[in-house]
């Protein structure tokens, strides 16, 4: 993809540099209609960044760009300092980016320790994975968070037969056993009752300050637990940041989400 | 993972000793009791030399279990690597070093090279004279193929029914490439002209079929080491989620290059084994035809599972070695009929019911009867009629063995069983020479005995859909575990 030579595409390196994710101009255009139009955007080291707003206002694309799903139809996005315009998917998943879908995404006909297992940060090519067994302490580590979010009982459970619920913590727990640099979360809350919304906020806080943690989310008592800088998107473009106290007495963002629920 | 499985400990301590002496009741029927009844002539030489070769289908099934069953990657080119791992054997099967029966008067090298006008052996050919080099090629070559062209369609990734239908295109160029006689490997007619005591001497005929077994099960236990490793979870991962796997930093390419290259070499070791005894190889072996029926192999025994192969690849060739011969055009239209009968009543094919066997031997049902009913039925396809009157009164002893096997199956009464055990009462009572003539009246070209078996299959699959088999079962029969 050939990238034009604008000024204002050139980046300045300290920013690069002090960011986790930063991305400049970045635009994402599917079939004439630009789902993602951002100025500029970043999210500092260890930082916990929520990510609210209505329906297609691209949280989910912008999600898919910092993971390499979607790749930028302009602009630059940069992970940890690096370029990551012509770094594929797996690359990017290699340099510490963990993902989790808004639809809980793991392996079906694997178990919940299964699931948990190839989840490990470990060998990823072929050869080792022949012979490599999990170590004590890397499966001390599984039990723990599983005993956490409940699935203990259920290890030899395969993740086809689990609850919505279960499977979605199944997923979050699969991201944090990774220890990913930086966590996309998507949508950790949908379809949990009050009380299993919770224990997941609390286990998005433990994590706050060791890693970098974007999550997107709708259920807006879950944003307010999480207590962190809120970015809001609507319409490809970001609307406005700040907390969340600060943004219910904005009028644009009352009209464009707030407002409607 | 074993101790984790949601089972009370008391179903699996019984499960777990009535597969350990399943097991150890295969091995003994393959490795000692087929030997042996060989050796006092009870089995003919050409039956041993039948099963052999369909075990070197069950290696391929194997293979084709790991990449299908496990992977998800429907190929069908797998056919092409058994030709591939075979041609090399023939190869060297051909030339007067591995027994080649070659003439003066066609300058000593085979026969074809002749009537290609050909009159010394070409330099690539000369190589295949040693047995080491043709066995190394006859692996090397399958496995170069195969992670050559996966290394290109994957990277490219070619997914789901548009990497079946490359590997057929594969399939099919591969087979009119070596219809070419500038290929020098024989053309149509293939390569042939082997020592014939291959396929006839007792000696020889045996030798290979416990090479074939040893292999099987050297390659069963490659297959079970894989599929329980945490690269047979990835396998599995790719079947169901291959794009998560991306974002998990792993790449799937190469787990599916792994997997494709496997089954190649697991192909490429069946064609090997294959050629001696079936004493020729030709083109015509490696057609998508004959991949798809090695498809339908691994669909019928059980797909995810690696003995559901293996059963499967030997159930279908025998049921294609009796039909064939009872009625030899209805054989595509009953292949298709189980193919069809698999994907609509039991998707999960013979390893389905099998499970749902364990599960009544699980709940305390004893079931040896049926197990011994089947070793029997699966003996009596193989025993040699004539020679069995040497040793025992040959009438009786089918009478026996008949009547206890219907005592056996009324007593297991549950529909896998009876499902299980009408198959193999009826070609036990076919091999034994004991079916009616009356069951030989054909109608549409199709025996009286035919109708009967599938009535009994129907009514049985319908009967357990139903659910009147488990009333019936509650009325007759009370399960061990209520006392």
């Amino acid at each position: 993809m050939s990238q034009p030579l604008n000024i204002s595409s050139i980046v300045p390196i300290d920013k690069i540099s002090s960011y986790q994710v930063y991305l400049k101009d970045a635009v994402v255009v599917f079939d004439g209609f630009k789902a993602l139009d951002i100025e500029e955007f970043g999210v500092y080291y260890n930082e916990l960044r929520v990510i609210i707003g209505p329906n297609g206002a691209g949280k989910t694309t912008l999600c898919d760009v910092i993971s390499g799903k979607t790749s930028l139809t302009s602009g630059r996005v940069y992970v940890g300092g690096l370029d990551i315009i012509q770094a594929g998917d797996v690359e990017i998943a290699g340099m510490g980016v963990g993902r989790k879908f808004q639809t809980p995404t793991v392996f079906d006909s694997l178990t919940v320790w299964e699931n948990m297992d190839l989840a490990l940060p470990r060998a990823k090519s072929v050869f080792p994975n022949l012979w490599l067994k999990e170590t004590n302490e890397e499966k001390k580590r599984i039990t723990a968070i599983l005993e956490r979010v409940r699935l203990a009982d259920e290890i030899g459970v395969q993740a086809q037969y689990l609850s919505h619920g279960q499977r979605q913590w199944l997923a979050l727990s699969m991201l944090i056993l990774a220890e990913p640099k930086l966590l996309l979360v998507d949508e950790p809350a949908a379809g949990l009752t009050d009380k299993e919304t919770e224990i997941t906020a609390e286990l998005l806080l433990e994590l706050k300050g060791q890693h970098t943690i974007i999550v997107i989310e709708h259920d807006m008592e879950f944003v307010r637990r999480l207590n962190s800088y809120v970015t809001v998107m609507n319409e490809g473009k970001l609307l406005a940041e700040g907390r969340l106290d600060e943004l219910r007495q904005n009028d644009e963002v009352v009209k464009a989400y707030l407002g409607r629920s | 993972m074993k101790n984790q499985e949601p089972m009370t400990f008391d179903e699996n301590e019984l499960l777990r000793v009535f597969r350990k002496k399943t097991t150890l009741g295969v091995l003994v029927f393959f490795f000692v009791v087929i030997p042996f009844l060989g050796w006092f002539g009870l089995i003919d030489v050409t039956n041993i030399n039948k099963l052999g070769r369909y075990l070197c289908f069950a290696i391929v099934a194997l293979g084709i279990d790991l990449l299908w069953g496990y992977t998800g990657l429907l190929s069908l080119c797998q056919a092409l690597f058994f030709c591939l791992g075979g041609y090399a054997m023939a190869m060297h099967l051909s030339l007067p070093e591995g027994g080649g029966n070659v003439r003066p008067e066609y300058h000593n090298i085979p026969q074809f090279f002749f009537f290609n006008n050909v009159d010394t052996l070409p330099g690539w050919w000369t190589h295949f004279s040693s047995l080491s080099f043709a066995l190394v090629m006859a692996i090397l070559i399958p496995t170069i193929v195969a992670s050559l062209f996966g290394f290109t369609v994957f990277r490219s990734r070619v997914k789901g029914v548009y990497f079946s239908i490359i590997t057929q295109a594969v399939a099919w160029g591969a087979f009119l490439l070596f219809c070419r006689n500038e290929m020098l490997l024989g053309g149509t007619n293939g390569l042939t002209n082997f020592d014939p005591a291959f396929h006839r001497d007792f000696g020889w005929v045996l030798f290979f079929y416990l090479i074939t077994v040893s292999t099987l099960v050297l390659l069963f236990l490659g297959a079970k080491y894989i599929s329980g490793s945490r690269l047979g979870r990835l396998l599995v991962a790719v079947r169901d989620k291959e794009m998560l796997l991306n974002f998990m930093a792993y790449r799937p390419q190469s787990i599916k290059l792994f997997a494709f290259t496997t089954a190649a070499i697991f192909a490429g070791t069946g064609g090997v084994l294959y050629v001696p005894q079936n004493g020729i190889i030709t083109p015509n072996i490696m057609r998508v035809e004959d991949s798809i029926w090695m498809i339908i192999w691994v669909a019928l025994g059980g797909r995810g599972r690696l003995w559901g192969a293996m059963a499967g690849a030997l159930l279908v060739n025998y049921a294609y070695s009796i039909t064939t011969s009872d009625m030899p055009k209805t054989w595509p239209f009953l292949e298709g009929g189980m193919f069809m009968a698999v994907v609509l009543f039991f998707p999960s094919g013979l390893v389905g019911l099998w499970d749902r066997f364990e599960q009544n031997v699980a709940s305390g049902t004893r079931v040896s009867g049926i197990l011994l009913a089947m070793a029997v039925g699966f003996t009596a396809l193989l025993v040699d009629k004539s020679n069995w009157g040497l040793y025992v009164p040959y009438h009786l002893t089918a009478l026996i063995a008949c009547v206890t096997m219907s005592f056996l199956v009324i007593r297991s009464l549950n529909p896998s069983g009876i499902v299980l055990a009408t198959i193999t009462f009826f070609f036990g009572v076919e091999a034994l020479g004991l079916m009616p003539e009356t069951m030989r009246i054909t109608w549409i070209g199709v025996p009286l005995k035919y109708y009967i078996l599938f009535i009994i299959l129907v009514g049985a699959g319908v009967l357990s859909h139903i659910g009147v088999f488990r009333q019936a079962l509650r009325k007759y029969y009370e399960p061990a575990t209520e006392h």
